[in-house]
């Protein structure tokens, strides 16, 4: 075993990925079949660790004081005399009435997707079925690993499911891209399953989306169609609509 | 919302891409301008202001990291990106204490699969706090050049210049010396841990 793999510069290199794919193959062969050199990495790993915790939590309290310091401008900026205080209050007042029922009345379909947009949590059970690239798919969507959910998802054999699972699969796909910020193949997982028994959550998946992308008239109908109908999402769809179309 | 922000997001972007000082910049905007977020981490998810505020700074630091390593492709907006981070990370403060312990691994620089299962099998609580003193005791330049390479993305010779170092090559050796310093203080001290971890080499 070569005495380089112990210094610490190639094990920086390591880190960083600056070794071909055959040094790093020979590498971490030397590692599992060498003890001392494991210990050596775990070490390694160890003092890196211990300088990032330091440098984030250094970085942590330098910008927390900043929060307080910008905290503190404002309420020194915020501090006039009531001369201007009362000035100032009278002009606002004739703008400021008719901005509230503008702006606290109508939100932006943005700040409507964020209100509303939360996760669906995939399918969690402990059976036989658990151990299959599936359900593994599964708990990594819900531990919010979407990379690794869609990897192990395209590793599914297509004829291997049935038509409720191939569907519901499609769903999930749709919103790990969708956490991914891949929204245009969001948007073309979800469109596939609009017929399905997950229609309703495409659907509502799908308004969020455009209401994000600020496309709220795409998003219109579709909310409009939740509105009618009844499902989980019908009280929400309604809400959405009245701000919409305020 | 009636006022706007006086900053681009493309501005942003690049500065964040830039790093060092710039980044340091386009952070401290990002900061400034989203801090409405806390009050929203408090309100929706119940979290205490001191939790609120950390999940903020990391949701921060999370998407600063992105945006530097080509992660965020801009099929979003830069602030709808950082709500959904920051929406995530509250989430992840509300959950069991272990994956909590463990969500700091995610925000380490990109490493090889095995140098990550590493991360996640130490026992972190009491080795890193002592890994964490042993660093503080190296003195003042070692530690300095270290905190600086981690995170703020300062380029070497940044590094060089604020230290009044020769050039950025004695920043990378500089660099070596200072990790390999603090291993051999963690296995100085290797009675005082239990784990395999500190027998000398």
């Amino acid at each position: 075993m070569s005495d380089i793999y112990f210094t610490t510069e190639y094990l920086e290199r390591y880190l960083a990925g600056e070794l071909s794919d055959t040094e790093q193959t020979a590498f971490e062969k030397a590692m599992d079949a060498q003890p001392k050199l494991e210990e050596a990495f775990r070490r390694h790993m160890l003092a890196r660790a211990a300088v990032f915790h330091t440098a984030k939590e250094e970085w942590r309290d330098n910008k927390r004081q900043k929060l307080r310091e910008w905290r503190a401008e404002e309420k020194q900026t915020s501090s006039v005399s009531w001369y201007q205080m009362a000035a100032a209050i009278a002009l606002l007042l004739a703008i400021g009435l008719g901005i509230y029922f503008l702006q606290s009345r109508q939100s932006s379909p943005e700040e409507l997707f964020l209100a509303y947009y939360e996760v669906d949590a995939a399918p969690n059970t402990r059976n036989q079925a658990s151990e299959s690239e599936l359900y593994k798919g599964y708990q990594a969507f819900n531990q919010q690993n979407y990379e690794e959910a869609l990897m192990r998802w395209d590793n599914i054999p297509a004829d291997q499911l049935d038509n409720f699972t191939t569907n519901e699969l499609t769903y999930y796909r749709g919103l790990s891209y969708l956490e991914l910020g891949r929204t245009t193949e969001a948007i073309q997982q979800l469109n596939q399953i609009q017929d399905s028994d997950f229609s309703d959550r495409a659907t509502w998946y799908l308004a969020l989306i455009w209401l994000k992308e600020g496309e709220a008239d795409r998003a219109r109908p579709l909310i409009q169609s939740l509105a009618r109908r009844a499902s989980p999402y019908q009280s929400k769809a309604k809400e959405v609509l009245k701000q919409l179309e305020e | 919302m009636i006022f706007r922000k006086s900053y681009s997001e493309s501005e942003l972007i690049s500065g964040l891409q830039a790093g060092g000082i710039q980044r340091e910049r386009s952070t401290d905007l990002l900061i400034k301008h989203h801090r409405n977020l806390i009050s929203r981490g408090k309100k929706r998810y119940g979290l205490s202001d001191q939790v609120a505020e950390e999940t903020y700074l990391d949701a921060i630091m999370s998407l600063c990291q992105q945006v530097e390593l080509g992660k965020f492709r801009g099929e979003s907006r830069l602030s709808t990106y950082l709500h959904r981070i920051f929406e995530n990370k509250c989430k992840n403060r509300l959950r069991d204490d272990k994956e909590a312990r463990y969500s700091w691994v995610d925000d380490m620089p990109d490493m090889p699969a095995k140098a990550r299962t590493v991360l996640e099998q130490l026992e972190l609580a009491e080795e890193l706090d002592h890994a964490k003193h042993l660093l503080a005791q190296l003195g003042g330049r070692c530690k300095e050049i270290l905190l600086l390479s981690e995170l703020q993305g300062y380029s070497q010779q940044e590094i060089a210049d604020q230290l009044g170092l020769k050039s950025a090559r004695v920043v990378a050796t500089s660099r070596y010396r200072c990790l390999t310093k603090l291993k051999q203080a963690i296995v100085d001290n290797a009675i005082l841990f239990k784990s395999k971890l500190y027998s000398k080499n």
